[in-house]
């Protein structure tokens, strides 16, 4: 990553790691919004090195990109970018480096994608397995009829 | 998902990932969802059976959700059910924000009274911040569901946005002891009100930056008063015959949109940039006064002037009173008829104008033609980049005009004339002539539609 011009008011750098190795140089302030890193630095004044062991590093290179530009305007665009599996992997990053206006971005953003959708699409988009026995299914389809009764078709 | 075969990271890209996070981000996400998609969402796997119903703070109902339905009351029923089963399965959760909506289903029925009242009762807390209704109900006039709002509101010490809208009622008595000091954005769009309560509301409110009133004024002569603090108002009374009047002193109004209503005293305008106002001043004193209030926009930038003000304002050659607004950069006018010379003594007046947009609501000027002008306007000059002439009926002093625009504009860049009523042969006869204009300005684009 080319190194940025450091800004007046910081001017250290720290390094982060990816999951996969590869190497992010970033000045501290950059780095202090995210809040795991900030604990790091709390401990461990001296430390240079932060390793990210859950963050792939074309994750973590979106993720500081976006601590960077955020705005309203970059936030708008900022999610239209990305596919579900890339939404829910960096919401998993922002989650882990406790991001809170990236995770709010991505909430957004992944609500947007399955807002008025049936259960099935959802199951889908997600992969999640639907491990109700049948049995299991009706009975909640009938304990819920009442949200389901009426209401306009997808 | 794309169907691939790579093994492992076959694997990987097909995984479940969002199971990974903990409960209380699925809930944040769930709380941007319409509420009976999260609701659906108990159907996925058993992991999410529970998760909609913690955290959920944020309430989004609507009469729409439901297939439509004659009968007004059934309606309302199965609105009530899923509310109901929404509230009663529910997590315990302070409500952030609520939102109800019933435009197709309030009766004057105490199911819809009670429920109604219940659920917002139900939200009103320190934890509120904001509350939005709107209920119409089936009869206009007396008798027909009507919601009042309750002296608990109150309560509601943290709410920063309240929008009611529909059939509200307000008593004076109740208004006066409604207070919310941490509002910031009110909207009212009712029917008829008395100025007193809707006074009594706006003082309980001393904090309130935006406010959005539409209504009809039950009494003529009233006068509304609203908090200094504000920086958007929009005025719309909705029957023109009220006679109702406002009293402003507002050092931090920035936008102000006023329609039927007359200003009786207004101090401090000086940062208002954007304004619409339509209005009719019924006397020449009011007249006075309103000229006093227009000359008071020293700071406007965009403005825009109705039918009914340019009446007044564009009077007669002799009576211009346009004022002199030294940062006006945009101008939309609605004509009541079209006169180039007012115009131009107009465009006189406004020495940075970048944008003109003109409305020609019908007639020919009554007042005879006087193309002469005694000097270019300084706009025209140095500053008019885009000007557009909807509603060009084809008198000849509109051509009049588009010429000396088109001669004298030497920063113009476009010049568009929209909805055109002439016979196509008129039309393109028209369009021929503009065209062989001498253009002052190079780059400048004629549309012609």
């Amino acid at each position: 990553m080319a190194e940025e011009k450091s800004q007046a008011s910081s001017s250290k750098m720290l390094t982060l790691k990816a999951s996969d190795g590869v190497l992010f140089e970033v000045e501290l302030n950059i780095a202090k919004e995210m809040k795991t890193v900030q604990a790091y630095i709390d401990d461990c004044e001296d430390i240079e090195t932060i390793p990210i062991p859950n963050v792939l590093g074309k994750h973590l290179a979106i993720v500081i990109e976006y601590i960077k530009k955020t705005n309203e305007e970059y936030d708008a665009e900022f999610e239209k970018q990305w596919n579900m599996d890339d939404l829910q992997l960096l919401l998993l990053a922002a989650n882990y480096l406790n991001i809170s206006g990236l995770q709010e971005c991505l909430c957004k953003a992944i609500a947007k994608r399955i807002e008025n959708k049936s259960p099935e699409y959802v199951r889908k988009v997600f992969n999640i397995e639907n491990d109700h026995s049948p049995e299991e299914e009706a009975k909640l389809r009938k304990e819920y009829k009442w949200a389901f009764e009426g209401v306009d078709k997808d | 998902m794309e169907d691939t075969k790579r093994g492992k990271a076959d694997e990987e890209e097909n995984a479940d990932r969002i199971s990974n996070l903990p409960d209380f981000v699925l809930s944040h996400i769930l709380s941007f969802l319409p509420i009976k998609t999260a609701v659906s969402t108990s159907l996925l796997s058993p992991r999410w059976r529970h998760i909609w119903k913690k955290h959920l703070s944020v309430l989004d109902f609507s009469d729409d959700f439901f297939q439509p339905n004659d009968d007004r009351l059934e309606l309302f029923k199965t609105l009530a059910v899923f509310v109901n089963g929404v509230f009663t399965l529910r997590k315990p959760c302070e409500v952030r924000k609520m939102r109800l909506s019933c435009t197709h289903s309030l009766v004057d029925h105490k199911v819809c009274t009670y429920s109604v009242n219940t659920w917002v009762h139900s939200v009103i807390g320190p934890h509120l911040k904001e509350l939005d209704l709107t209920l119409y109900s089936n009869d206009d006039d007396d008798g027909g569901y009507c919601f009042e709002p309750p002296i608990s509101l109150s309560a509601c010490i943290n709410i920063v946005s309240l929008s009611l809208n529909g059939a509200v009622y307000f008593n004076l008595k109740r208004a006066k002891a409604i207070r919310l000091p941490s509002l910031k954005k009110l909207q009212l769009h009712i029917g008829y009100v008395e100025v007193s309560p809707m006074n009594a509301l706006l003082s309980g409110c001393p904090n309130l930056e935006t406010l959005d009133l539409c209504f009809y004024a039950e009494d003529s002569g009233g006068i509304i008063r609203v908090p200094p603090s504000l920086k958007w108002l929009k005025i719309i009374i909705n029957n023109s015959d009220a006679g109702a009047s406002l009293e402003i002193d507002v050092p931090v109004l920035e936008y102000l949109c006023i329609a039927n209503i007359t200003i009786t005293d207004a101090n401090n305008l000086q940062n208002v940039v954007e304004a619409s106002v339509d209005v009719f001043p019924s006397s020449a004193a009011s007249a006075f006064t309103f000229l006093k209030v227009l000359s008071a926009l020293t700071g406007i930038k965009h403005l825009v002037l109705s039918r009914s003000t340019t009446k007044w304002l564009l009077g007669g050659p002799t009576d211009l009173h346009f004022p002199e607004f030294r940062h006006l950069l945009h101008l939309e006018l609605i004509l009541p008829w079209f006169n180039s010379y007012s115009l131009l003594s107009l465009l006189q007046t406004c020495h940075l104008l970048q944008v003109l947009i003109i409305q020609n609501d019908k007639d020919q000027s009554p007042l005879p033609i006087c193309a002469t002008q005694p000097s270019v306007p300084s706009c025209l000059v140095s500053h008019l980049a885009s000007i557009e002439l909807k509603g060009y009926r084809g008198f000849p002093d509109e051509l009049l005009f588009a010429e000396y625009v088109l001669q004298k504009g030497l920063v113009l860049k476009t010049m568009i004339i929209v909805d055109i009523s002439v016979d196509p042969n008129k039309k393109f006869d028209t369009l021929r002539r503009l065209s062989n204009v001498p253009r002052a300005s190079a780059n400048c684009q004629l549309t012609f539609d």
